[in-house]
């Protein structure tokens, strides 16, 4: 089930396990920073996992010891506007790729900075192991977080751990981070890691996908509605089986809560 | 760099440290509790910190061993609406200021009541001694905390809490602030609550305003919006750099969440 391993340039590793697309972050000389090659890479990747009816979902995770460090900073020339925008918009839509898209699983192995964090933070499930931690340090470069961060912090962590990561750079250990639910699971070692990733995988490739999806989309777009308007928008989703085609369900649906 | 310390009325201190104004609550022989006066001065100290170039946030603590109790009810007449409108709309435009201004850091030097659990809502980062306790009396009293408090603590600490503390009157140790995200930090003594307090003062004037003001301003905002939405803001904020009069951009990027 592997397919090529350089489909997606030569520092993206993809394979198939359990129906789902692993994704292997591998800039291992730059800790795992990203370039705006990368970026674009990471992008097709999603994509492809997106779109391929046979990929259930998506891991995301890292050959050596960090994540990924974010962007690389070493490979952008700041002063070109174009070129920030350009990598900043590409990073914002694999994003929004994932929470909009397939269950996702992160394992995370070693630290996660920038966006690494961030990455993690739109997972539906984020395992890590005990020596990873999290940080944004862009702060002190006096970069704003603008690639879809700060949106899905202030929906998933809330506004005082939102402001303690990105306004002061606090530096966050996994024990920490399973406490505010930035994480769901540490594990003890990168064996364990990739074992409970292909677990959590095998969970859900095994449910039923439409109710799966439908379930991760309320998850994801309810809390920010009024309540009577997101009431409506699950009942819509609670009559699922009346759909003939459940591809075309999930579209709508997706479509729906933009 | 200290100013006129009765610039602002007998009960409020207010001077300047690390760029940013310091307000000290000084109204000792009642707990720090606040008049319709002493609310307008407060609101006038924060307009002050918001207008002034060379201020960079705000610190708001208190005199002896309250932070504030709140209303000071003895002041107000309760069967005279238009006072305690007068008395409502002030303490609800102290919050929206900090909300949507400059970094604020809260001192919390004892405990807080009313008000006192308001401000350090709607406060950045959250020092707190020890001892202190947070608690809202008001249902005991018949009073409806309608002073922008519940639309804070839906959003920064969640419904639960936002129940238990308004529709049970529970008292909030320092311990448990910190785990439901009332506070950021605990501290022993005044003189370290100090000490912490211009410490975190320090970090962020050392930082790239326009970048903190919209990490701010995002962290605060963006949770409550749809999240294709949000992210679309969180765009604008990170195209900041090509604003010549950056001033003029975290105006105009504020108004986008009014």
């Amino acid at each position: 089930m592997s397919s090529n391993n350089l489909q997606f340039g030569e520092y993206i590793d993809f394979t198939i396990k359990k129906r789902f697309g692993i994704i292997t972050l591998n800039r291992l000389h730059r800790s795992n920073a990203f370039d705006i090659k990368q970026f674009e890479n990471l992008k097709q990747a999603v994509k492809y996992c997106q779109k391929d009816e046979k990929i259930r979902g998506l891991i995301l995770t890292n050959n050596g010891t960090s994540f990924s460090t974010g962007v690389d900073l070493g490979a952008i020339d700041g002063s070109d506007h174009e070129a920030v925008k350009y990598l900043e918009g590409t990073a914002a839509d694999i994003c929004k790729l994932i929470y909009n898209g397939k269950p996702a699983i992160c394992a995370i192995n070693g630290r996660a900075m920038g966006e690494g964090v961030v990455y993690s933070a739109c997972c539906d499930y984020r395992i890590a192991t005990k020596e990873s931690f999290f940080q944004m340090p862009e702060i002190f470069s006096g970069i704003f977080t603008g690639t879809g961060c700060l949106v899905i912090f202030s929906k998933i962590l809330g506004i005082p751990y939102t402001k303690k990561m990105c306004m002061f750079s606090e530096k966050i250990k996994v024990q920490k981070a399973l406490k505010i639910g930035l994480i769901d699971q540490i594990v003890n070692n990168k064996e364990d890691l990739m074992k409970a990733a292909l677990n959590k995988a095998k969970f859900l490739f095994t449910k039923n996908q439409t109710v799966l999806n439908a379930i991760k989309l309320c998850s994801n777009h309810l809390a920010d509605k009024k309540y009577h308007v997101a009431y409506h928008i699950e009942k819509e989703a609670s009559s699922w089986y009346e759909y003939s085609d459940k591809i075309e369900f999930i579209e709508n649906f997706r479509k729906k809560l933009k | 760099m200290s100013s006129e310390n009765k610039e602002f009325g007998e009960f409020i201190e207010f001077s300047i440290k690390k760029k940013f104004g310091i307000i000290n609550l000084n109204r000792v022989h009642r707990g720090n509790a606040i008049t319709t006066e002493m609310a307008k001065n407060l609101k006038k100290a924060i307009e002050f910190c918001q207008s002034s170039e060379k201020i960079r946030g705000i610190i708001l603590t208190g005199n002896g061993v309250s932070f504030t109790t709140g209303m000071d009810i003895n002041e107000i007449d309760g069967s005279d609406k238009t006072a305690v409108k007068d008395y409502e709309k002030t303490a609800a435009s102290i919050q929206e200021l900090f909300y949507y201004g400059k970094p604020v850091i809260c001192a919390i030097n004892g405990k807080a009541m009313g008000d006192g659990v308001a401000y350090t809502l709607c406060s950045d980062y959250r020092i707190a001694v020890r001892d202190c306790f947070f608690m809202m009396p008001e249902i005991n009293l018949g009073v409806f905390p309608g002073t922008g408090i519940i639309v804070l603590m839906t959003r920064v600490i969640g419904i639960p809490w936002t129940k238990k503390i308004l529709m049970f009157a529970e008292k909030i140790s320092a311990e448990k602030a910190l785990e439901i995200g009332l506070i950021d930090q605990i501290v022993e003594n005044q003189e370290e609550l100090m000490k912490v307090a211009l410490d975190k003062a320090k970090f962020l004037f050392t930082k790239n305003q326009t970048v903190l003001n919209a990490i701010k301003l995002c962290s605060n905002h963006l949770g409550d919006k749809a999240y294709n939405a949000a992210y679309e803001l969180e765009k604008i904020g990170s195209a900041w750099y090509e604003y010549e009069d950056k001033e003029q951009y975290i105006k105009n990027f504020r108004k986008k969440f009014c």
